[in-house]
């Protein structure tokens, strides 16, 4: 079963976040690492409205596509959950799911 | 750094260019190669027994026209089958790297006629596929599958850029008018139709804010270029043209890898590298091919390349300062918005127009240029390449 929050791997030595998850740590080379769960809060740093969709989108056009710095630091993308509102930079969000594609679905904050 | 100073490098001449026309071909991927390489050896005016190895930049071969093994393919088909051929695969940079490759193997002494080639089959494929197909150039499962598309990458850098130094999207459109003005000069040209910006920014939604007309055309095409060293180059023709820089870097393959949203990091790299290699700055080039895959890619590359500074690309653009007659002529060829871009040939046809611009022989020439550079862009910015070129008997 798929988590409802956000996973992200940790250098068990410097605490540094990966994701994707790296085999080594780009600050210290460690190998080490640790799973764990963010808090799915953050601020969209850029977005795009979907018209013309890929062939492995499920999603009907138009969508809203986000990238999102989570409050622990790290860029996710994902998708705006029920809307396709342009203009999106700087605006804060929250996760509402991970759907059944494994795609991080925000919703406004 | 890449360069090791200490292994000397002889200069390396262009000899010979040919390219096909860019847009909807009957041809197969192969005849596509076969006919830029023919152009280019017989324009060299060198046998094809003196061909030592040659590259062969091509990205969805296999997923779109269905066929592997190009590099040996082409080799086979040109009745010179001995020769090492390899393919060389680095998204829209594929071509890129192989020319590079073809330079240095002459550089370091290894061969002394190499031939480059770059191709790409893409008409055949609906747009559904050719989308899913270039999507795999970033991190499909880290960003593309989120539903991303390789335009709402760059829409996604359009859209910091416009937010962080203001760019408008009349000046971004600015780029695609120009270059399709560009390209009514250029026969192999896949558009050759002027536009203006209001018909870029009403053009059909493709992923706000990028338009349909801030796009190049999916297109078939092939281009190629034959190398030598320069003290026998003038043994085969009276204009060779010299390689006077060559770079290549990584960068991050994912939006989020990047540390800003408005540079690729690679191209920077790339260009440092070529810079220093051939005693020349942004401000000695006469003219410039740049990888403009979507508008706003050629002002980030004016940007990266030092040819502006951060945030000026855009108002210097619509200035007319990278017009065919401005200070900084950019893609005259029409680029790859206007040309068209079979991605794995786009990077050898900057080559073969920058070429033709030393020589005198453009089809939409620029005024006596003596240096050049051509910039290459890979994914999303996941690397680059940067040459710069030099007229035989240039001043600078
Ligand atoms: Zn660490």
């Amino acid at each position: 079963m798929e988590p409802n929050n956000i996973q992200a791997y940790q250098c068990n030595i410097c605490k540094k976040l990966f994701l994707p998850p790296k085999t080594i740590c780009s600050t210290c080379k460690n190998t080490e690492t640790t799973k764990i769960s963010l808090s799915g809060h953050g601020k969209v740093m850029t977005s795009t409205v979907v018209h013309i969709p890929p062939n492995y989108s499920r999603k009907d056009p138009p969508y809203t596509v986000i990238l999102v710095k989570l409050d622990e630091g790290i860029p996710v993308m994902g998708q705006l959950h029920n809307s396709s509102v342009e203009s999106l930079i700087g605006t804060n969000v929250s996760l509402k799911k991970i759907n059944e594609d494994g795609i991080y679905l925000f919703d406004l904050a | 750094m890449s360069q090791n100073k200490k292994i000397p490098m002889r200069p390396v001449s262009i000899i010979g260019v040919g390219c096909t026309p860019f847009g909807k071909s009957d041809s197969s991927i192969i005849d596509l190669a076969i006919q830029s390489s023919v152009e280019a050896i017989n324009s060299a005016n060198v046998k094809y027994d003196d061909i030592q190895s040659i590259y062969l930049g091509n990205f969805v071969g296999e997923r779109l026209a269905n066929q592997g093994s190009l590099g040996a393919m082409l080799a086979d088909r040109l009745d010179i089958s001995d020769i090492p051929a390899t393919k060389t695969e680095g998204a829209c940079a594929s071509g890129g790297i192989a020319f590079r490759h073809a330079f240095l193997t002459i550089a370091l002494g290894l061969y002394d006629f190499v031939l480059a080639t770059g191709v790409e089959k893409m008409t055949s494929s609906s747009t559904p596929d050719v989308t899913a197909a270039l999507a795999t150039a970033g991190d499909m499962e880290m960003e593309m599958y989120a539903g991303l598309t390789f335009p709402g990458a760059f829409a996604m850098i359009m859209a910091s850029h416009m937010q962080k130094y203001g760019t408008t999207r009349e000046q971004i459109a600015s780029v695609s008018v120009k270059n399709h003005r560009n390209g009514t000069n250029n026969p192999n040209a896949m558009f050759q139709k002027e536009i203006n910006v209001e018909d870029v920014i009403t053009s059909r939604e493709i992923s706000e804010p990028i338009r349909l007309f801030d796009c190049p055309p999916i297109s078939d095409g092939a281009a190629s270029v034959l190398l030598c060293p320069t003290e026998i180059a003038k043994n085969f023709v009276n204009n060779p043209v010299n390689i006077l820089g060559s770079g290549h870097a990584s960068g991050p393959i994912s939006l989020s890898g990047m540390n800003d949203l408005t540079s690729f990091s690679a191209t920077a790299i790339a260009a440092n590298e070529a810079y220093a290699m051939s005693g020349l700055r942004a401000e000695d080039i006469d003219v410039i091919e740049v990888h403009d895959c979507f508008s706003i890619a050629e002002i980030i590359a004016l940007e990266d390349l030092g040819f502006f500074n951060k945030g000026e690309g855009g108002p210097a653009t619509e200035s007319g300062i990278t017009a065919l007659n401005g200070k900084y002529p950019t893609n005259p060829s029409g680029g790859l918005i206007a040309k068209g871009h079979p991605v794995g040939a786009t990077g050898i046809a900057q080559i073969y127009e920058l070429t033709k611009q030393l020589q005198g022989l453009s089809t939409n020439q620029t005024n006596d240029p003596e240096t050049a550079l051509a910039h290459n862009l890979g994914g999303i910015g996941a690397l680059s390449t940067v040459h710069i070129l030099g007229k035989t008997n240039g001043t600078k």
